[in-house]
């Protein structure tokens, strides 16, 4: 890099000092509201995201966000591993590598393809990352509300790659988005899709919850993968490369691995409560607890409370049905048993089996927690 | 054209201008939602969030470095969230050189020092 470069870059810095507080922020609310939204952000009685780093924007739900099936746009976490990216116009996604025919489809002609709808609750794989107690942890502290769910528009990638004529050497598919780190050294975001999920459940999504698919949630084409974590879903999606082997980018062999190596991939089993908040006080002998609970593998089976540490558990109702890849609601009704602290645990399982874990065994990339949740609030 | 419509689009026509003047990579308009009507709640929210994280940032020998070299590509607040020993923010630091950051051999044992020292495994959160 040569000092001309450097000095410019420095002088950048500056001047982000001087005015980025006023102007980067403020593209980032006008980008996240769209002109169809106004007077969002204001969000759920008034509550906003959770910024954890303002750049690349990493923001996490506020918890009274997550009461609906649906999470607002507004509302629904953000996670950016680089800058926001240009978006060109018009927008196009090439399919190449191991096809028969390489295409390039701009975004009008997948969005005259027949239209599927599918609710997906995304997880990033590093929520809850700061509740674990790491001697040196890396990477967005999270704590719980880096999850959310909405209701894609698009079409299967499987359709997409049929008309491009994957071939059968095709085995890993590479996720190729727009953004780009400011330094040219800085590897790229690559991901790559085994092919029986690239064909099966992945999707190309260009709206959300009916709405264009908003810049911060890698509008205007993404991929959505049901029930992996969040960083298998592609924002900002140009390039679908079919290749023989595993992509070899830095975000696939050196991050998103647990302790023994293993890649992070499908959502482990996770509850949530959503009512009542931590440090909530309140009034009478019975008290209704809420929340979510969502998993990777089947679909979320059973969810219990525990007033007494763990020791007995009561069973809650579901008042959404189970659909994989999407988290279910559920609600229960505590009875209080004298005033003053209170503590409530959330436990599920899912149909394969899998229950959440007491305390989920620490990686050093902080990733899939999945430990039971505990809430303290105060009853009069 | 409504009012309030036009006070937006003037709005953004600032906010473009003083983002072209400012961030020439990284950070663009995109000009098709010009037309945004920014919540101006969330605007200021989200405004003071990278002052607030600048702000965070401890006095000491490094806080320069931090300020030239790292804010490059990344705001303050990811790494005053982080806590790591020594061994660990090197490692870090060698990364971010290896990936375009400008340190040099001196500069980095002065920016290891300060990190470890403000966001080592014992600071406070």
């Amino acid at each position: 890099m040569s000092d001309r470069i450097i000095s410019r870059r420095e002088a950048l810095t500056v001047a982000l000092a001087a005015v980025g507080t006023l102007v980067r922020p403020a593209r980032a609310a006008e980008i996240l509201f769209g002109a169809r939204q106004a007077g969002a952000g204001a969000g759920v009685g008034g509550s906003r995201l959770v910024i954890q780093n303002a750049r690349p924007l990493d923001a996490e739900a506020p918890i009274e966000a997550l009461r609906t099936f649906e999470t607002n746009n507004d509302l629904f976490f953000v996670r950016s591993h680089l800058p926001l990216p240009e978006i060109a116009t018009p927008w196009t996604l090439t399919i190449d590598g191991e096809v028969a025919r390489p295409i390039t489809l701009p975004l009008d002609e997948i969005r005259r393809m027949r239209a599927e709808h599918r609710s997906v609750t995304i997880e990033c794989a590093g929520n809850g990352r700061s509740r674990f107690e790491l001697p040196a942890t890396s990477g967005v502290q999270w704590q719980f509300g880096a999850v959310s769910t909405a209701t894609w528009t698009g079409v299967p990638l499987a359709t997409l790659l049929e008309r491009a004529g994957v071939q059968t050497s095709a085995l890993h598919f590479w996720m190729e988005g727009a953004d780009r780190a400011p330094m040219a050294a800085t590897p790229r975001f690559i991901r790559s899709l085994p092919r029986e999920t690239a064909l099966g459940e992945a999707f190309v999504a260009y709206e959300m919850n009916g709405q264009p698919l908003p810049l911060l949630h890698g509008g205007p084409l993404r991929l959505i993968v049901p029930r992996w974590y969040g960083m298998a879903s592609t924002k900002w999606l140009t390039h679908v490369h079919a290749h023989a082997t595993e992509s070899d980018n830095h975000f696939m062999v050196r991050g998103y691995r647990y302790a023994d190596g293993s890649p992070v991939d499908l959502m482990r089993v996770k509850s949530l409560i959503t009512a009542p908040r931590e440090g909530e006080r309140v009034a009478g002998r019975t008290i209704r607890v809420t929340g979510v609970a969502w998993t990777g593998t089947g679909t979320v089976a059973h969810v219990e409370i525990s007033s007494d540490g763990g020791r007995t558990w009561q069973p809650t109702r579901f008042t959404t049905d189970p659909r994989p890849g999407a988290w279910r609601l559920w609600e229960a009704d505590l009875a209080i048993g004298s005033t003053g602290e209170q503590r409530v645990r959330v436990r599920a399982g899912d149909s394969a089996g899998h229950i959440q874990p007491e305390r989920t065994p620490p990686n050093p990339g902080g990733y899939g927690n999945n430990s039971i949740q505990e809430v303290r609030f105060s009853a009069s | 054209m409504q009012a309030e419509t036009r006070r937006f689009l003037v709005a953004g026509a600032i906010a473009s201008a003083l983002l072209a003047a400012a961030l020439l990579t990284g950070c663009r308009t995109a000009s098709t939602r010009a037309s945004a009507a920014p919540d101006a709640a969330l605007k200021t929210f989200l405004s003071t969030a990278e002052a607030a994280e600048i702000s965070a940032l401890p006095d000491g020998p490094g806080k320069t470095l931090v300020s030239t070299r790292c804010l490059l590509c990344h705001g303050a607040a990811l790494i005053t969230q982080q806590r790591k020993d020594a061994a660990a923010w090197g490692r870090t630091v060698t990364q971010m050189r290896t990936w375009g950051t400008p340190i040099q051999d001196d500069d980095q044992a002065v920016l290891v020092a300060y990190l470890t020292e403000h966001f080592g495994p014992d600071a406070r959160r």
